[in-house]
């Protein structure tokens, strides 16, 4: 799955720790989502949704051949 | 409020270790030694547990970072699959051990290594299939 995340948190002029803080989790975690290595939670994906005041599809990309259970 | 009560029970665990050494010491039951195993194991466990809480309570930065790990979702799926993938690990060395042991003509040693693997594996399986259906 890709996200904008990166994108999204450096248009908004946000460090990763700032954001790891409002989120619970740590840097290495955002880290980890930013380079696509790990896929969050759905309260995670909501909570950054709603931290950024957007929506959820608005970050994270899902793409139907990359699913990896197929 | 988790610290004071960590505290407290890191000093009762040393209090206790050192109130077994004392009957070890004293030459309570059979084999002492037995009690001091026991004594000491607890009176480590404390030592180190009051020695992580005093180092916690002292960096506030650290136990921050401590807190956040403890919750952070990505830091308990990497632990879930480590633990997996190290059970899955250990059986194969541990079956390729007993294969060594058993060649090596320690067949009584190796078949009860090899029966113990075997009831830590069907035991792995019953504990499996209830938690599946629990969670």
């Amino acid at each position: 799955m890709k996200n904008r995340l990166e994108e999204i948190r450096k248009q908004r002029g946000i460090r990763q720790e700032e954001l790891a803080e409002a989120m619970g989790v740590s840097r290495q975690t955002i880290s980890s989502l930013e380079n696509g290595r790990y896929n969050p939670s759905v309260i995670l994906a909501i909570k950054l949704a709603r931290y950024f005041e957007t929506k959820v599809e608005d970050i994270f990309i899902y793409e139907e051949a990359q699913d990896e259970r197929k | 409020m988790k610290g004071n009560k960590l505290f407290i029970v890191s000093i009762a665990e040393i209090l206790l270790g050192i109130a077994i050494n004392a009957l070890a010491f004293a030459g309570v039951g059979a084999d002492p030694s037995v009690l001091t195993g026991i004594g000491s194991g607890i009176l480590a466990v404390g030592a180190v547990q009051l020695l992580r809480v005093v180092r916690l309570e002292r960096d506030p930065e650290l136990r921050k970072r401590v807190e956040t790990a403890s919750k952070d979702e990505r830091y308990a799926f990497i632990s879930m699959k480590a633990k997996e993938a190290a059970f899955a690990i250990y059986l194969i060395i541990a079956a390729v051990l007993c294969m060594v042991w058993l060649l090596l003509g320690y067949r009584e040693e190796g078949n009860l290594a090899a029966m113990s693997i075997c009831l830590l594996v069907v035991l792995y399986g019953i504990l499996f299939r209830i938690l599946a259906k629990k969670y």
